[in-house]
């Protein structure tokens, strides 16, 4: 899409999320309170409900004043879930 | 904003982390009433990736590539998608000053900027909109994006103005593989994207006289530039973070 952004994650991930990193060409301000939506998934397990975790990053968002154009809390609560599942196939796919 | 007095830097070349680090310094420099609101064009040297603050150097960038050719990778401090600074193909410019002196919507404050983007490409006889948040195209077509941030009540908004586009080029940096590149590919992105050259044929300093025109008109504005102090403190940036491994490849 030509004004589509896009959210991708990279989990490190045992049996719970020990790590994350959300990317993407979305704008976010302040920029320094990132830190605080990615700090949700932290120690999440795979079992998890997208919508009510959706719900716990849009929390986050309106609590710290952050604004962003181009993603939503969706778009990083799917990023991560997606992370999760390319992790669990890759690991299974290893052994 | 009548009254505010805006300080013009001229079109001059530098490279990737230079760049990035006098729109920081600068930054600091009005922030402490040092410098006034600045104007700033200019071109990259050697030719340059820069990328969005939360994006993923090596996601969107084939580093290997850009090492072969000489290309700088930087990343910058506002959001956004990744954009290849042709030497020869862009022109970018910065503004930076208090986030007073602007629109308090993001959108808006956009708006008003590319605006005068859309008054330099219309001393060429070119028709430009904007497209909410940050483009301005011509016939649909993506010919400028931008990027803003606002820190310590200083607003930096930076963009390109595309004018002319080696899209072989792009594509083999911005980490499309070789084997995906296919007419169809490279048609879509000429049907996406679009440059001056493609509506009048013009010099680049051309260009660089309408968008001064464009970006002043109706300001106050006196030509100037550097401070000693802005080039020593973007020099230790450029140093210390912008060139550095930790910054760029911090995602």
């Amino acid at each position: 899409m030509p004004n589509g952004k896009v959210v991708k994650a990279r989990v490190n991930f045992s049996d719970k999320i020990e790590s994350v990193s959300i990317t993407g060409d979305f704008f976010l301000y302040p920029e320094e309170k990132f830190g605080e939506i990615e700090k949700v998934f932290l120690g999440m397990s795979a079992a998890v409900d997208e919508k009510k975790l959706a719900e716990k990053v849009q929390k986050v968002i309106t609590e710290n004043g952050i604004q962003v154009f181009g993603a939503k809390a969706e778009d990083f609560t799917k990023a991560v879930i997606q992370a999760i599942e390319k992790g669990l196939i890759e690991a299974t796919e290893g052994n | 904003m009548d009254d505010t007095q805006w300080r013009l830097v001229k079109l001059e070349t530098r490279d990737a982390f230079m760049n990035m680090a006098l729109d920081e310094a600068v930054s600091e420099s009005v922030a402490s009433g040092e410098s006034m609101p600045t104007i700033r064009f200019y071109k990259w040297k050697p030719s340059a990736v820069s990328i969005g603050y939360f994006q993923s150097l090596k996601e969107e960038v084939d580093d290997n590539f850009a090492k072969e050719i000489g290309a700088d990778i930087v990343r910058r401090r506002t959001g956004g998608g990744a954009v290849y600074h042709d030497n020869k193909g862009e022109i970018t410019y910065s503004i930076i000053g208090q986030e007073k002196l602007f629109p308090k919507d993001l959108i808006e404050s956009y708006k008003l900027i590319c605006g005068w983007i859309i008054n330099s490409l219309t001393l060429l006889d070119i028709e430009a909109n904007f497209a909410p948040i940050n483009d301005i195209l011509v016939g649909g077509k993506k010919i400028s994006g931008n990027a803003q941030t606002r820190r310590n009540g200083i607003l930096l908004q930076h963009g390109t103005i595309l004018y002319d586009l080696d899209v072989e080029t792009m594509f083999r940096l911005l980490k499309v593989p070789k084997e995906k590149i296919s007419d169809k590919m490279i048609s879509d992105v000429k049907q996406r994207v679009t440059r001056v050259l493609d509506f009048k044929q013009v010099e680049e300093a051309e260009l660089a006289q309408a968008l001064v025109n464009g970006f002043t008109d109706g300001k106050n504005v006196y030509e100037e530039g550097w401070t000693a102090k802005e080039l020593n403190r973007a020099r230790e940036l450029a140093q210390t973070k912008y060139a550095t491994k930790e910054w760029n490849y911090m995602r």
